[in-house]
């Protein structure tokens, strides 16, 4: 990149040399502004994590007693299974709803498309408490939409306090992580692909199934790991919409440290939710690289270009 | 037979009763109450924290000059997390006998000095009450309560067996569930299923499951903490349950449409407990010393439908006041008394059982 | 250049109820703040200001706010420094373990916050730093981190280099080519990075239950706390502040791309 500035007395050789000499020693530099963040990861999340593994291990000598203790109950596995299913549900139902609202953000030019956004945006933005003190409010049996139901002379019907005040409790606070990595990657999608295959004679809904979902599903597939990695761990909204039955393992985790105050238990269980998430990001990982390599255009990898 | 307290009546006995108390009523030992700084108390919040705060506090920061300062109490296990981080967060908390004789079991609690409590007042309450770690406070009910939209209070249910009956008395339920230190209403279960007032301890575990097992269809939602169910039976969500009848008076008292019955009642009690290690323990034992005398026991009963331990606090209150109170004479025969024992010993069985139970559908 | 799509009216359908499903839950606290009554009750049959007096009254409501006010200050500041040098980091640099620490720096984003709650509790516990104001800045800044770093990259990513490199040919020096020509350019990046900051920890909620204690207490806990022990509309009043807070500067943020838009005639993400 030569660029001839007028009234410089240096020679261009000299120029472009010094400017690629402080190109390499930005780049020799630039490392170095990773380390506070790394220190403040490592000390503040990996050694508390480390601790963690440590507690539920030694108690004090070796023992895998509290992973025996989790893994041995059926009614503790119950938990574990329910929250599975939970989460997966909760992934499905987002996707389905999440994909249709995508693409029509999308399909709206930027600049409608950032107004477009803003239902989603300002949900995400709010306060997960707020949020879910909302539901209690609305689902109740005097709430607003059994209110609505009423006018029809139907219900009133029991929304809180079962599945169903949880569901849709999830769905509402996971809904924009679905919706924003699919928005993104069909923003860099090259819609000339979809026009040529329908000049190529292909019907719209054959250039859609075949041209336009396999590039977003990059998309798809990050959002989906975000809403059920996220799922998985949720604590709050099952808490406060749901009934007994509806514990989660997280549930589980802030009864066994704030009321028993099992903390070895607690951590092994913690453990437990992690292992999950570390093997729910990593096939998704494989998946995303799988579909990546048979790609040419508009992939976006789940943890970017770097 | 004073079962549906009109709002009416309510209002009358808390003038009656603060009436009662404006006649200028001498505090034993004043001068030694007398304090600097602060002294920090867990409370339960809402209508019981505003009646500690009306009733005990603020006429002790009056007198003694030490202020009081205010946390959210949820329950021992915040004590225990204190005890065991070395961070000694509060000085005193009002809690059931049952946290109480957890708590001492390892070792969370100071000696009560009763050497600072005035004589006078420890005649008062009642024999064999008092502990070495523990000073009684207050006594209060869990009973049955209905929502008088759904159920008139000319035809409601007397008994735990008529709550069980949901064609008579259609509508959701609510129950109470574990949660720190409540337990589960296998009383109420067992009472349900017929077992004799009288017979209830030790309780039958298995019996009173099966119980459950049979209204548990009807239960809106199982109550962890003692807003939940007088909440539900405000905005109507459950027509009748379990619930503190003292904050169901309270409710009254603002114009809720709900209402209690003393029948098959459950008596707590709770006592004022200072922590291992609180920075304020003179403070401390200064206000527990003002808690026990008349005044603020009169004054705490006025404010809320919750008993006086020292029987001298009678002195004070109206005719009208003592007979709503839990521990009138004739309310006080129809309910029976908690086992803080049975549950401290049996608690851990119960909470695997209730884990299992409540996880199966 | 843009194609002219068609997308099918269902498509439509759904994505309308789907972003009104989104947004109206939230305004519905507000209409329950003005409520007489001391139960929930919607729709409030009669109006009144009481809950806003006893939220900024007694019991603690207006504390909570200006504690969690001012941890959320310090920690978007911190995060964003962190977050910001790590970004140059990362994409200004080359190093055969550059993925796996981007990684690395993402999982607080990517752990559920349950584990991070109680793996910093067993952490903090025994230093005392529970109940602290500074225990809740270093886990906040931790969960916030990752924010700032991935919108700070992709700004960053976006920002073309050669308009440094002419600063630097020039003669400026590389500090004051970051400074007067980088960093201009990728502020409205950065400011985005430090508000996704500071709502991260305004609004946070799962490890304030395990970090607060007597005098630490959060709006989000008291909140949570409030929920559980006394179910009145005064929540619905601390809830409408922060909805309101929220929108203040969510448009903010608006106004400031807008502004960045106009200066630099570059369109930005």
């Amino acid at each position: 990149m030569n660029t001839q500035i007028a009234g410089t007395d240096a020679p261009q050789a000299q120029r472009s040399a010094l400017a690629a000499q402080a190109r390499r020693q930005g780049i020799q530099n630039s490392r170095w502004l990773l380390v506070p963040a790394i220190a403040a990861v490592g000390l503040l999340f990996v050694l508390p994590l480390t601790r963690m593994l440590q507690l539920s291990l030694f108690d004090p000598g070796f023992t895998l007693k509290h992973y025996m203790e989790f893994l041995g109950s059926t009614t503790y596995l119950r938990v574990m299974l329910n929250t599975v299913l939970l989460a997966l549900n909760v992934t499905l139902i987002c996707l389905l709803l999440g994909y249709p609202a995508a693409y029509a953000i999308n399909s709206t030019s930027p600049r409608t498309r950032r107004l477009f956004l803003i239902p989603v945006m300002l949900p995400y933005l709010t306060s997960l408490m707020v949020r879910t003190y909302a539901w209690m409010v609305l689902l109740g049996a005097h709430g607003l939409v059994n209110g609505f139901f009423s006018l029809f002379g139907l219900g009133p019907y029991q929304l809180i306090n079962n599945s169903l005040g949880v569901y849709i409790g999830m769905v509402h606070v996971l809904l924009p992580l679905m919706i924003l990595p699919i928005c993104n990657t069909m923003q860099s999608i090259d819609l000339r692909l979809v026009q040529a295959a329908e000049g190529l004679g292909a019907t719209r809904g054959q250039a859609f199934v075949r041209v336009f979902a396999p590039l977003s599903l990059p998309g798809v597939v990050a959002g989906s790991c975000l809403v059920f990695i996220i799922a998985l761990g949720f604590f709050v909204t099952p808490a406060l919409l749901g009934a007994l039955e509806n514990m989660t393992v997280s549930m589980l985790i802030e009864n066994q440290v704030g009321v028993a105050l099992n903390w070895a238990f607690a951590a092994a269980i913690g453990m437990v939710l992690l292992l999950a998430t570390m093997a729910t990001l990593a096939i998704a990982t494989l998946v995303l690289k799988g579909v990546g390599r048979t790609m040419a255009f508009g992939g976006v990898r789940l943890i970017g270009s770097v | 037979m004073g079962t549906g307290i009109t709002r009416r009546d309510a209002l009358k006995t808390i003038v009656a009763g603060a009436g009662a108390l404006a006649a200028p009523a001498i505090v034993r030992g004043q001068a030694s109450i007398k304090g600097t700084g602060e002294v920090r108390v867990a409370s339960l919040g809402g209508s019981f924290e505003d009646a500690q705060n009306k009733g005990v506090f603020e006429p002790f920061e009056k007198e003694s000059g030490i202020k009081v300062k205010i946390i959210a109490y949820t329950g021992p296990s915040q004590v225990v997390a204190q005890e065991r981080t070395g961070n000694i967060e509060w000085d005193c908390i009002l809690m059931s006998k049952a946290a109480m004789l957890s708590l001492n079991k390892q070792g969370y609690l100071e000696k009560i000095d009763y050497d600072r409590i005035d004589k006078k007042d420890l005649g008062g309450l009642p024999q064999g009450m008092a502990h070495p770690y523990g000073v009684p406070n207050i006594l209060f009910s869990r009973g049955i309560c209905y929502n008088t939209k759904a159920i008139p209070v000319a035809d409601h249910p007397k008994t735990w067996a008529e709550v069980w009956d949901t064609k008579k008395f259609p509508g959701q339920r609510s129950l109470g569930a574990f949660s720190g230190s409540l337990t589960p209403d296998l009383e109420f279960a067992l009472l349900a299923d017929g077992v004799p007032i009288d017979k209830l301890y030790p309780l039958d575990i298995d019996r009173a499951f099966k119980s459950l097992d049979g209204i548990r269809p009807s239960v809106a939602k199982f109550w962890t903490t003692g807003a939940m169910s007088p909440q539900m039976l405000t905005d109507g969500q459950i027509s009748c349950g379990s619930a503190y009848i003292n904050r169901i008076g309270d409710l009254i008292a603002s114009g809720a449409p709900v209402a209690y019955e003393w029948n098959q009642g459950e008596i707590q009690n709770n006592y004022w407990c200072i922590l291992k290690g609180a920075k304020n323990y003179d403070n401390a034992m200064k206000l527990m010393a003002f808690a026990t005398s008349p005044v603020a026991q009169a004054g705490f009963s006025t404010y809320t439908l919750m008993g006086p331990a020292n029987s001298h606090a009678f002195e004070l209150l109206s005719k009208d006041r003592a007979a709503m109170l839990p521990s009138a004479p004739e309310n006080l025969k129809k309910q029976f008394i908690y086992d803080d024992e049975w549950w401290a010993a049996n608690r851990d069985a119960v909470q695997k059982r209730w884990d299992q139970w409540a996880i199966s559908k | 250049m843009k194609i002219p799509r068609q997308t099918p009216l269902l498509v439509w359908i759904i994505a309308g109820l789907v972003l009104f499903f989104l947004v109206f839950p939230i305004f519905v606290v507000v209409p329950i703040s003005f409520s007489a009554a001391n139960y929930l009750q919607f729709p409030p049959r009669t109006l009144s200001l009481r809950w806003y007096d006893a939220y900024f009254g007694a019991h603690g409501w207006i504390e909570a706010t200006v504690l969690s006010f001012e941890i959320a200050a310090v920690v978007a500041v911190l995060a964003t420094i962190l977050g910001t040098a790590a970004a140059f980091g990362i994409v200004r640099s080359d190093f055969p373990m550059k993925k796996a620490v981007y990684g690395a720096l993402l999982s607080p984003l990517i752990v559920p916050s349950i584990i991070t709650a109680i793996a910093l509790y067993f952490l903090f516990a025994p230093l005392h730093l529970v109940g602290s104001f500074w225990g809740f800045v270093l886990a906040h800044t931790i969960l916030a981190l990752p924010l700032v770093l991935v919108v700070v990259t992709a700004s960053l990513r976006g920002f073309d280099m050669t308009l440094e490199r002419a600063a630097l040919s020039l003669g400026a020096a590389p500090w004051m080519a970051l400074r007067r020509v980088t960093l201009r350019i990728i502020a409205p990046g950065i400011a985005t990075g430090a508000l996704l900051a500071f709502l991260a920890s305004f609004d946070e909620v799962v490890v304030a239950i395990f970090l607060a204690g007597t005098d630490a207490v959060t709006l989000p806990k008291k909140i949570w706390d409030g929920v559980w022990l006394e179910i009145t509309p005064v929540i619905a009043a601390a809830s409408t502040v922060v909805i309101a807070l929220t929108i203040a500067l969510f448009v903010a943020l608006e106004v400031m791309r807008r502004r960045a838009e106009n200066i630099t005639g570059i369109a930005l993400h």
